[in-house]
């Protein structure tokens, strides 16, 4: 029997990026705001300690990650197959506690392209409805680049970004990326420092022709205060950055740049290893009177509230959405309802460059974000329709530190054991780069989530079950893109490039990226989108869900940006607007 | 408590010289080089150095394979001088051997490999059955021999014969057994020495790695076109 709480005017459901960013927006409201975290606390001074950086411990055993034991989803390429749990960390790997995933990220801080925001206009505008096959859910988000702009703008202030801008107004400036949609002003900081396979890269890149820049980053190139008052120590580009807490207090994080602002709330309770199971509708299913939650000995509460804000990973909102009946779960076989619907993930290629051995890499040096990059081959830019394909993506060096359990690259046809095994891993040590796409995953009607018929998770629910396997127009992409790859390798001038092929199928065994997208569509029809342009539920109109589970296909960059960007345009929506007259807001 | 159980275990073989023992490939002391060979005569002295999971037979197996993995050569260390084996022991005597934050619940149904691992076996049992069947295998086809018995050649040659499909365990895939070996080879051998294995940051020592907690702000500037090359420090170094 669960215990009934007082009321609060808002809950807030999970920690991250997204519910600490809602919770701050909305504490000026003077509102009643209960946040219910399913994990620990950890204060952005608990990693400025050594041991912060235990390779075994945080990239390994993946200790800042969610206990599979406890809460997993299940996985299948096809409708045919039976989906089976996903019974150690793989393909993406979620935060659990205070910071979620954005306590672990590596800090690349995005602003989506104009085109992400609005890709099924713009593909239509260039190569005509016709091109768009017809299974391929291509949608836009109902909110433009150019009205997110204050709001990533304002992220990227309270991150300290990092970075070199390359569109200010429509004016573009030499150094930055040409082909970003105008932002209003330079960023907070310069550029990190590039490594030397990053410059590698650049020179390679800029020999023919292409327009390489500095990643943007939520790692401080120099010590700085942000608007709010909050104080980043400069990167150290020590080489522990993703999967590890910041030992310098230099990488933006919901710990380090949110929570001490709400600690001094007063309106504001965090409830900690609070871990919310369902979202209670009233009769009509049209109104969340409260959600049900247990605490870390297993006891239910209710908490009712006013206002519900799912802030829970993507995967965690769609769940929480499908387990409470908010809104129409998607059926692939009509293809009629919204959660669920527009799963997408990202596909990669590339190709592995072997250096020349007068350059060593000293490739533990490096951060999160340190990434060169270019936009030359994104949608927009570039005239994929050529190629037969939609979509497009950047193409990247990264040097986020090669820590030696995970990055002991060796040439291949070398034995996989023994001393001549050695004797290549440490030759390559320091002369092995990877040139690797991240490109945009379009959703299609066969990808999607829903409840596993058969696995439930330790607290009694049905997982959550992904359907997802890539498709033809993301095999061309990636096939595509591993030539753009090995071309821009050669023109480095290296000993050896080899080409990375993408993989025959989808696979949940290896780490890919944490950048799973959609299943609660954002959108202007609610035939095709879960949520509306404000991020609000469609049928249950005190219901928002933040997240990149609202984005209708996955872009070609990482989400953290646009994932802040909509939050906070969304909370501007509920301050502004919604508080003033609750309902629906589209 | 951590470090001073490592500091202890480093300072134990220097003192006893053990990497020079192994050096002549003693493989007849089942302890050798797991830091695990008797030490002082205190009573409890020994029990940083203990056998925690596996059997002393079992441990002589693991070695064997471990010793073909990564043998002591011209290029580095070999994994049984870094202390491989007793890291692997108190891996499995601890959440990880129990399968902690691995999904084990059933239904255990046999799906296709994009799924991965579905057996319920966690990485205690991995090794429990594996060296027992891996055992019998070679009693069977290798002239009543046990694995660690085996000329180097030959261990290789049989561990090659899992990797390529050829030889197969009858309670579950050869493959799964070697992959989980070869992962805690390399967890061993390349973690911080905190965690028992990697004694004297030999691995580090060998690829060039400097060891976690650096600051490299100034230094990527001013090591452009030449290697970086500080002795490492590890973590108990710097607490």
């Amino acid at each position: 029997m669960a215990t009934k709480l007082k009321s609060a005017d808002v809950v807030i459901v999970g920690m991250g990026w997204t519910g600490s960013l809602m919770a701050n927006e909305l504490a000026g409201t003077g509102l009643r705001i209960v946040a219910l975290e399913r994990g620990i606390n950890r204060p952005a001074e608990s990693f400025f300690d050594p041991r912060s950086h235990d390779e075994l411990r945080y990239s390994r055993d993946l200790e800042l990650m969610q206990n599979l034991a406890r809460e997993t989803n299940t996985f299948r390429n096809t409708a045919a197959q039976t989906a089976l749990p996903m019974r150690r960390h793989g393909s993406f790997t979620i935060g659990e506690g205070v910071g979620g995933s954005g306590l672990h990220w590596g800090g690349v801080l995005w602003r989506l392209m104009p085109w992400d925001h609005e890709a099924r206009r713009m593909t239509i505008e260039r190569y005509g409805a016709g091109a768009i096959p017809q299974d391929m859910y291509l949608q836009d988000w109902g909110v433009t680049y150019g009205e997110l702009e204050p709001y990533y703008d304002r992220f990227e202030q309270m991150c300290g970004a990092s970075g070199k801008a390359g569109n200010i107004r429509g004016r573009i400036e030499a150094g930055g990326n040409p082909f970003e949609g105008p932002r209003s002003r330079e960023y907070p900081l310069p550029p990190l420092t590039m490594s030397n396979a990053a410059k590698l890269f650049m020179e390679g890149a800029a020999r023919i022709g292409l327009h390489p820049f500095p990643a943007p980053a939520a790692n401080a190139s120099r010590a700085w205060t942000n608007p709010d008052g909050i104080t980043y120590g400069q990167c150290r580009y020590c080489g522990f950055c993703e999967n590890y807490g910041c030992e310098a207090g230099a990488r933006a994080s919901p710990n380090q740049t949110v929570l001490p602002l709400l600690a001094k709330k007063a309106n504001f309770e965090l409830r900690t290893n609070a871990r919310v199971l369902k979202v209670n509708l009233d009769a009509a299913k049209k109104r969340a009177v409260s959600v049900t939650y247990v605490d870390a000995a297993g006891r239910e509460f209710e908490q009712p509230a006013d206002l519900v804000v799912l802030s829970a990973y993507v995967l965690a909102n769609v769940h929480l959405m499908l387990l409470s009946g908010i809104g129409k779960p998607f059926d692939p076989a009509t293809g009629q309802g919204v959660v669920g619907r527009s799963y997408s993930y990202q596909i990669r290629s590339g190709a592995t460059v072997y250096t020349d051995k007068s350059r060593p890499l000293n490739p533990f040096m490096g951060t999160g974000a340190l990434q060169a990059v270019l936009d030359d081959y994104y949608p927009q830019v570039y005239d994929s329709g050529k190629f037969g394909f939609i979509g497009g993506g950047t193409i990247q060096v990264a040097s986020p530190g090669a820590r030696p359990i995970e990055s002991r690259p060796v040439p291949p046809g070398t034995p996989p054991w023994g001393t001549e095994w050695k004797r290549a891993m440490v030759d390559t040590y320091h002369h092995a780069l990877t040139i690797r796409n991240q490109s945009t995953g379009m959703s299609y009607r066969k990808n999607y989530l829903d409840l596993d018929p058969t696995y439930r998770d330790g607290f009694g629910r049905p997982m959550l079950r992904m359907t997802f396997d890539y498709n033809d127009n993301e095999y061309r992409l990636a096939n595509h893109f591993a030539d753009l790859s090995v071309k821009i390798g050669e023109a480095m001038g290296a000993g050896k490039v080899v080409r990375a092929a993408p993989s025959k199928a989808y696979s949940i065994v290896p780490y890919q990226s944490t950048h799973n997208t959609g299943g609660a569509a954002m959108g202007t029809d609610r035939e095709t989108s879960a949520v509306n342009r404000f991020l609000q539920s469609w049928d249950v109109a005190n219901v928002f869900v933040v997240g990149a589970c609202a984005f209708p296909q996955n872009a070609g960059k990482n989400p953290t940006g646009a994932v802040a960007a909509t939050t906070l345009w969304a909370a501007d929506a509920i301050r502004n607007r919604y508080l003033k007259s609750p309902g629906a807001l589209a | 408590m951590d470090d001073i159980v490592d500091k202890s275990r480093r300072m134990f073989f220097v003192k006893s010289g053990a990497t020079t023992a192994l050096a002549a490939g003693a493989l007849a002391s089942p302890l050798a080089g797991c830091a695990i060979a008797p030490a002082a005569k205190e009573p409890g002295a020994k029990n940083a150095r203990a056998l925690v999971f596996l059997t002393p037979e079992e441990a002589k197996c693991v070695e064997a394979i471990v010793d073909t993995f990564i043998p002591k050569d011209d290029v580095g260390p070999g994994a049984v001088e870094l202390g491989v084996v007793g890291f692997i022991d108190r891996r499995l005597s601890g959440g990880y051997g129990l399968g902690a934050n691995q999904h084990v619940a059933g239904p255990f149904l046999s799906g296709v490999a994009e799924q991965g691992a579905q057996s319920a076996l966690v990485p205690r049992e991995t090794y429990r059955i594996g060296i027992e069947e891996l055992q019998a295998h070679c009693g069977k086809n290798r002239g009543g021999r046990r694995f660690e018995a085996l000329a180097p050649a030959e261990r290789n040659a049989v561990l090659h014969e899992i990797r390529d499909g050829k030889l197969d365990f009858p309670s579950y895939p050869a493959r799964v057994f070697l992959s989980q070996l070869f992962n805690d080879t390399t967890e061993g051998y390349f973690s911080d020495p905190i965690h028992g294995g990697n004694i004297g940051m030999g691995s580090w020592k060998m690829i060039g790695f400097p060891g976690p907690f650096r600051i490299y702000t100034q230094e990527i500037e001013k090591n452009r076109d030449r290697k970086f090359a500080d002795a490492p420090r590890g973590i108990a170094d710097l607490t």
